[in-house]
């Protein structure tokens, strides 16, 4: 299971202002062969969010300076296609973190380091497939 | 006498009729013939004067103590007495852009150094140099003619004027003379009737005489019709200029100072002064006329009796004797009257003028209705003091205002910030230490892709494996630290017992030891119970996770029911059990009854504390049932009655319902002929919050407004041609492009409407309409505005004004929240700011300009930013307008940018 090749199709824009977070993320994505796309701040965001053609999913950290990821995903939802997930992915307490979906409307939530790594693949290619399930639907 | 004497008769007759009917030709032939002769004569006499007079030594001269006084003075003397001028010679200097003073007089010396304002015609005098002699004209000491020659330097600056008058005894004698002659002449053409007249009889010579008497009457009523014209002419000077006074200065000392010069003008008036009340007592605004050290102050000394009775008996007062003055250079007797400008039950400023001459009561009775005027005005102007210091002051106590909120704010911000900080301290701690082990597992997955099996991969699990666990002691340790913080807020909803035990059964089934049973049991599985579900999630996590670690065999059976006003939730296992000695122990933090069972079992021990802590959050608490060898049973015991859920602190609306007196500035040139309906126009807009110029038609062609919203023409008064007002604006360099606002009579309207004007409005009109009118000018604000601003006094006052105004508002205090709020509602205009946390007014313009729905939305920024080049260019292009925070009208231009904003929308 942790060792499956890389299988994965999709773009996956990944938004945190931790540039290690965004590295290891990135990284253990591409492995499964995920597009991804990384950004800190909205002039990013926006910019791969109109490109042509959008993204599959997005990761968004919470605990961010400038802003709460939690209050982007209404607007994430809105520019992203309709149907993309919006997953908070952010080392934040279960609880809180839990709230803070609930709270905003994210497709669902993973806390770092709990899903990290070939688990947090695992979980993007389930979301991807419960999506891609849910548009074919 | 037969028939040479009929025949006389019959001739004188005609004679006397034909004298009589030549009588009224002759005064007139006469008037002219003298006044021309006389202009001219005066003429010469201050040109030659003029000529002969030092200029420089004119020039040095500053009162009548000056060695150069005596010697021009005697110089002139002899002028006045070669022609036999009755009446002093003087000569003046400029002393300001309208006024001059005396400088050298033939006669007395007191008016030396005394000012006033010059005649039009000394205007081509002191400017251009020319000699110039006025027609007839009356002052208040008589009726005058003036001829003015130039008074010239060596180098040619015309340094002073020289003034030769001549009074109306002077010019009824020439008038009389002229007429004596003439009729003199008239006499020799009929001598022979005449020898026949005197020859038949005196009668003849009687009736001559009679006629001769009646000429003389028919002239003096002549000379009185015309003064009564002069004077009606003066009156109306007087009222016009008055007038002009106090409408181009729109405050009260503004007023009284312009209503002073314009009075002193008009009635030949030395000195005057003018007072304005502060509370009980009259203060000088503004003195013309009286030298510096003379400027009299508030308790100025002069005759404060007839400034405060005037004032208490809003009735002109003339003052029982007349008193000396400084007038700068000389002292001056005067007689003082004090003139009250009255509006409604009040004086609101008290003039007074200082007469060479007591003026009759007729003379100061004249000047009431231009006094009236002033009263208006200053009434308007102290109106419009009172609602610009209104809304300053309401400005200001907004500002308070929030400053107290923020204050309070803060207050309470410190009260909880203790609390606060831990949590946030605790939130931090979580995600900083969760992070970096995020890392270590990403790449120890990744490092393990090419590793191959064997004890390296091993390692990697293992590595994996401490991260992990390291991952759950941080939980804990964070959910202990943020429930000891306190800092929790509590969310009680009503929880469904089944659900809750379901959640908590699959979750045990992960945990527990092979082998052993999970079970639920729920007698009512409707049961319900009203408090935080995270929280009892937390708490049954604990305990299920500390029976599943103990329970090597066995069940761990979870159950639910109502006991009384409580609720009970039951997690049983049939684990070692806890000795009673131990009992109490198991909740204090650290504490566990076998350290061995942390070792095998993991975990930090804080599970049951924690759980502890948080069931007395929630105002129950877990009680502990054990046998040891047989197992436990904790038993959380939640109290059911609805938690009272702390009340959010009220934010908003108490701002935006505040009266918000701000004014907006739309610009309005009225132009009418008619004096009353302009007065009331402007009236009716400025309650309206217009600011309002006016002008008549005649005066648009000179015209250089200021930067307008709408021109209100009144048709009316137009004379016949209505609509050359409305060609004029039209054709106007700086009116031309304005939106015309016609006001007229209903059966002018489809003339009016032939030239582009945007509105007719039919008389009469009402504040309403006009206003109606106005906005179609300016425009009308959109329906649905979103102000973004992250701070709040800003935002508020904006939402407030545009509320206040009619529009819908709604508020955004960031990037976010705007782009979310314009998600709900599309906005008709959005005000924004352009620095905010998170996403700036920037990013909103780039995200609205990429979405296809939002595109069209026009926005006004506001901004305190000092945009650099490539801001105003990305600003540019789209953005309807930018207003600086720091510009002093800055609600002004919001407002008037969203009313042109909202022209360019299609109408709903």
């Amino acid at each position: 299971m942790s060792r499956e090749p890389a299988s994965g199709v999709g773009r996956v824009l990944i938004i945190d202002d931790d540039p290690s977070a965004l590295a290891v993320t990135s990284e253990v994505l591409e492995s499964r062969g995920y597009e991804t796309f990384s950004a800190s701040e909205w002039a990013e965001i926006s910019q791969v969010l109109f490109r042509e053609g959008g993204v599959d999913l997005v990761l968004v950290d919470v605990t961010m300076p400038a802003v709460r990821g939690d209050r982007l995903v209404p607007i994430l939802t809105r520019y992203a296609q309709a149907g993309t997930p919006i997953v908070l992915y952010s080392g934040l307490p279960e609880e809180e973190l839990r709230s803070a979906a609930e709270g905003c409307g994210a497709s669902g939530y993973l806390q770092k380091g709990r899903v990290s790594g070939f688990k947090l693949a695992d979980a993007v290619a389930a979301y991807l497939s419960a999506a891609r399930g849910g548009r074919s639907a | 006498m037969g028939i040479r004497a009929a025949f006389s008769c019959t001739l004188l007759a005609v004679l006397a009729a034909f004298g009589l009917g030549m009588g009224g030709l002759l005064v007139h032939t006469a008037r002219a013939r003298s006044t021309d002769a006389l202009r001219a004569r005066l003429l010469a006499i201050a040109v030659t004067a003029a000529a002969r007079l030092d200029g420089d030594q004119h020039e040095r001269i500053r009162g009548p103590t000056d060695p150069e006084f005596e010697r021009l003075r005697r110089q002139l003397r002899r002028v006045q007495a070669e022609n036999q001028l009755e009446t002093a010679i003087y000569t003046l200097a400029p002393s300001g852009p309208h006024t001059t003073r005396f400088v050298v007089m033939t006669n007395s010396t007191p008016f030396v150094g005394e000012t006033y304002r010059y005649r039009a015609e000394m205007r081509a005098t002191f400017e251009r140099g020319e000699a110039t002699a006025t027609q007839v004209y009356e002052d208040e000491h008589g009726t005058w003619i003036s001829a003015y020659a130039p008074v010239r330097a060596a180098d040619g600056r015309v340094v002073g004027l020289l003034e030769v008058d001549e009074t109306a005894a002077t010019l009824g004698r020439l008038h009389r003379e002229e007429a004596a002659t003439l009729l003199a002449l008239l006499g020799s053409c009929l001598l022979g009737g005449t020898v026949i007249a005197v020859a038949v009889g005196t009668p003849f010579a009687r009736r001559f005489e009679r006629s001769r008497e009646e000429l003389r009457a028919s002239m003096s009523a002549l000379e009185t019709s015309n003064a009564a014209l002069e004077r009606e002419r003066r009156a109306q000077a007087l009222f016009g200029r008055v007038l002009a006074a106090v409408l181009t200065d729109p405050d009260e000392e503004g007023i009284c100072r312009g209503a002073l010069e314009a009075l002193l003008q008009e009635t030949g008036a030395l000195v005057g002064a003018g007072y304005l009340r502060d509370d009980q007592v009259w203060r000088v605004v503004a003195s013309i006329g009286l030298g510096e050290e003379e400027a009299p102050g508030p308790s100025d000394g002069r005759d404060p009796g007839i400034v405060g009775r005037a004032g208490a008996e809003r009735k002109p007062v003339v003052a029982p004797r007349a008193v000396a003055v400084d007038a700068g250079v000389g002292r001056v007797e005067v007689t003082s009257v004090a003139l009250p400008a009255v509006h409604g039950s009040a004086a609101l400023a008290v003039l007074v003028l200082g007469f060479r001459d007591p003026p009759g009561e007729e003379a100061v009775e004249a000047l009431r209705p231009a006094l009236a005027h002033v009263g208006a005005a200053l009434a308007n102007a102290i109106a419009a003091r009172r609602t610009r210091e209104l809304a300053a002051l309401l400005r200001r106590s907004e500002v308070d205002l929030w400053a107290n909120a923020r204050a309070l704010e803060a207050a309470n911000v410190e009260l909880s910030d203790a609390n606060r900080y831990k949590s946030e301290f605790i939130a931090n701690m979580s995600h900083e230490f969760r992070t970096p082990l995020n890392s270590v597992l990403g790449y120890a997955d990744l490092a393990s892709l090419s590793m191959p099996e064997g004890a390296g991969r091993e390692h990697l699990g293992r590595l994996r494996e401490a991260a992990e666990r390291l991952l759950d002691l941080i939980e804990d340790l964070l959910t202990y630290a943020r429930v000891e913080a306190g800092r929790d807020v509590l969310r009680p909803e009503r929880v469904l017992l089944a659900d809750e035990l379901e959640r908590q059964r699959s979750v045990l089934l992960g945990l527990v030891a092979a082998g052993v049973e999970v079970s639920v049991e729920l007698p009512d599985p409707t049961l319900e119970v009203t408090t935080d579900r995270g929280k009892l999630g937390q708490i049954l996590t604990n305990l299920i996770g500390n029976a599943a670690k103990f329970t090597e065999q066995g069940a761990v059976t979870l159950s639910a029911q109502r006991q009384g006003d409580d609720v009970l939730v039951s997690v049983r296992d049939t684990g070692p059990g806890i000795p009673a000695e131990h009992r109490s122990a198991v909740f204090e933090a650290f504490r566990q009854v076998d350290g061995s069972a942390t070792r095998r079992h993991g975990g930090t021990g804080l599970g049951l504390t924690i759980a502890g802590r948080l069931a007395a959050m929630l105002g129950g608490r877990i009680e502990l049932d054990s046998t040891p060898g047989r197992g436990s049973t904790f038993t959380l015991v939640l109290p059911d009655e609805p938690v009272v859920a702390p009340t959010p602190a009220a934010s908003d609306g108490g701002i935006a319902e505040a009266e918000q007196p701000l004014h907006e500035e739309v610009r309005v040139l009225l132009v009418s002929e008619d004096e009353e309906e302009r007065r009331r126009l402007v009236a009716l807009l400025a309650t309206e919050g217009a600011t309002v110029s006016t002008c008549t038609p005649a005066g648009l062609g000179s015209l250089v407004p200021d930067e307008l919203d709408a021109v209100i023409l009144d048709l009316e008064g137009d004379g016949l041609d209505g609509l050359r007002s409305l060609r004029a604006i039209r054709q106007h360099p700086s009116l031309s492009a304005s939106p015309v606002v016609v006001v007229g009579r209903e059966g002018d309207r489809p003339r009016a409407l032939a030239v582009p004007a945007v509105d007719y409005l039919a008389k009469p009109v009402d504040g309403q309409a006009l206003w109606g009118a106005l906005e179609r000018c300016v425009g009308r604000l959109p329906a649905f505005v979103l102000v973004v601003d992250d701070d709040d006094g800003s935002r508020e006052l904006t939402a407030a004004l545009l509320a206040r105004r009619g529009c819908e508002v709604a508020r955004a205090r960031d990037g976010i929240e705007a782009l979310t709020r314009m998600q709900e509602r599309r906005p008709d205009a959005v005000v924004l700011d352009l620095m905010m946390p998170g996403l700036s007014g920037f990013d909103v313009l780039t995200t609205m300009a990429a979405d296809a729905e939002l595109r069209e939305v026009p926005v006004v920024v506001l901004t305190a930013k000092d945009l650099d080049p490539r801001e105003r260019e990305q600003l540019r292009q789209g953005v309807a307008a930018v207003v600086g925070k720091a510009s002093t009208d800055v609600w002004s231009r919001v407002l008037r940018s969203l009313r042109q904003v909202a022209i360019g929308q299609a109408p709903e």
